[in-house]
């Protein structure tokens, strides 16, 4: 199968529904899961599905209904299933997460006379990262209530929140050297 | 209901309020100001989480509010009734009837059994002992520690043990609960499971909280976050606000690191 993890991701939740499942509620349960690392919409979703449906690796059934456009119900196949047990064994890449905050950037120019500013950002940030660990808390719990494999889904939301912990701790430590540069002019 | 809500809605009871709060230990060379000038009012039925790093004041802002120390300077009220100008019996009897508390230690008496340790402020406040035992039950069955009712304290473990004091704390009926980090001493399966019970007492038996903790993954779990710095507040975030934002709505990413397509 080409690759792109989106697309396993996709066969995996689809794996969880032996009865199939419908897009829209693929996209709900991607959002809340992935949110993370993938923009999820309907363009890149259903591209996903129509690669896994060629490949073989799902079913669609359409389901009539009246008035409105059919609708397509997703199961996985037995190649399915082993392509996603292949990929599963499959060692990760080895790409690391690139640091993508623009604070980092603007760190370089950083001088005595707008440590105001900077510190100012820091708290900006830092309301950023509060609010996301508050947002994955409410992914938690949807997820929970959907039942979906929760202890897996749990692992995955840990993570989560481990990386903005680690990004909140960053900005501690920036907070007390900056403050402690500014003593000092 | 809601029409009065709404007519009230400029007056609505504040749980605790702090008026240009300072407070000082020791005196002259050796006098450190713990407090300085700390104002803030929380509404009643919130959830508030107080953060900042060691030796900020977090925790002598709980035992100000708590009414165990008074403030050096300024004026503390709890249910909209200043502690400050009380006598010593007024305040402790406020504290009996109306503030729960949580600390990290769990500070549960060996000797007793779990329901006898959360009987114990009923029997302060004078209750008849069948009021007593239905009240604790009650309790328990809240943090659904019934099983554990005889059970002394050693025979728990951290996050039971921490259940059992959040049931001492609630058995007054408190308006208020003041928890000093209640997840310090454990780990974080248990800390996360007495944040929800937290949570739950919180949006069930509208018990304003007011959460003292180093721990951003906690303090997310409140209604709002204030940041103490040096005994000042240094920063304040809402977080009912990122429960009505879309939440599609966040910094731009270029998501290909993940995924190849």
């Amino acid at each position: 199968m080409p690759k792109g993890n989106l697309k396993y991701a996709v066969l995996g939740l689809i794996a969880l529904r032996p009865n199939g499942v419908h897009g829209y509620q693929l996209k709900g349960e991607l959002e809340s899961l992935c949110d993370d690392f993938w923009q999820v919409n309907y363009g890149r979703l259903y591209r996903s599905l129509d690669l896994l449906d060629d490949f073989g690796a799902v079913r669609a059934t359409e389901e009539v209904q009246h008035g409105r456009p059919n609708k397509k119900l997703y199961r996985i196949t037995e190649k399915g299933r082993q392509t996603l047990d292949d990929w599963l064994l499959q060692p990760p890449g080895e790409d690391p997460r690139p640091l993508r905050d623009e604070l980092a950037v603007r760190l370089l120019f950083l001088n005595s006379s707008n440590v105001e500013t900077v510190s100012e950002q820091i708290k900006r940030q830092r309301s950023v990262y509060i609010t996301r660990l508050a947002r994955i808390k409410r992914r938690r719990t949807r997820l929970h209530k959907a039942r979906l494999g929760a202890e897996v889904t749990d692992l995955i939301m840990d993570g989560a929140e481990m990386r903005v912990q680690a990004d909140l701790a960053w900005l501690d430590h920036l907070e007390r050297k900056i403050l402690r540069m500014s003593h000092l002019h | 209901m809601t029409t009065h809500d709404t007519a009230d809605e400029a007056e609505k009871p504040t749980a605790v309020r702090f008026g240009a709060v300072s407070k000082a230990f020791g005196d002259g060379d050796t006098r450190v100001w713990a407090v300085r000038g700390l104002s803030f009012s929380m509404p009643s039925g919130r959830f508030w989480a107080l953060m900042g790093p060691s030796g900020s004041g977090k925790s002598t802002v709980l035992h100000l509010a708590a009414g165990l120390t008074p403030p050096t300077s300024g004026t503390v009220s709890i249910d909209d009734r200043n502690i400050s100008t009380m006598s010593d019996s007024e305040s402790a009897a406020l504290r009996r009837d109306r503030v729960g508390y949580v600390l990290q230690s769990f500070n549960l008496l060996p000797f007793l059994t779990a329901q006898e340790n959360v009987e114990m402020p009923l029997i302060l406040q004078g209750c008849g002992r069948d009021e007593v035992q239905h009240r604790a039950r009650t309790a328990l069955k809240r943090v659904d520690m019934l099983q554990r009712a005889l059970h002394k304290p050693t025979q728990l473990s951290g996050g039971e043990q921490q259940r059992i004091a959040i049931a001492r704390a609630l058995v007054i009926g408190p308006t208020i609960i003041l928890a000093d980090e209640p997840t310090g001493n454990l780990d974080r399966g248990s800390g996360n499971s007495i944040m929800e019970l937290l949570r739950q007492v919180n949006e069930d038996l509208k018990v304003t909280i007011l959460l003292v903790t180093h721990d951003p993954i906690l303090a997310s779990c409140a209604h709002r976050v204030l940041r103490l710095i040096d005994g000042r507040l240094d920063q304040e975030i809402n977080l009912e606000d990122s429960e009505t934002e879309a939440e599609d709505h966040r910094p731009s990413r270029n998501g290909s690191i993940l995924c190849g397509d």
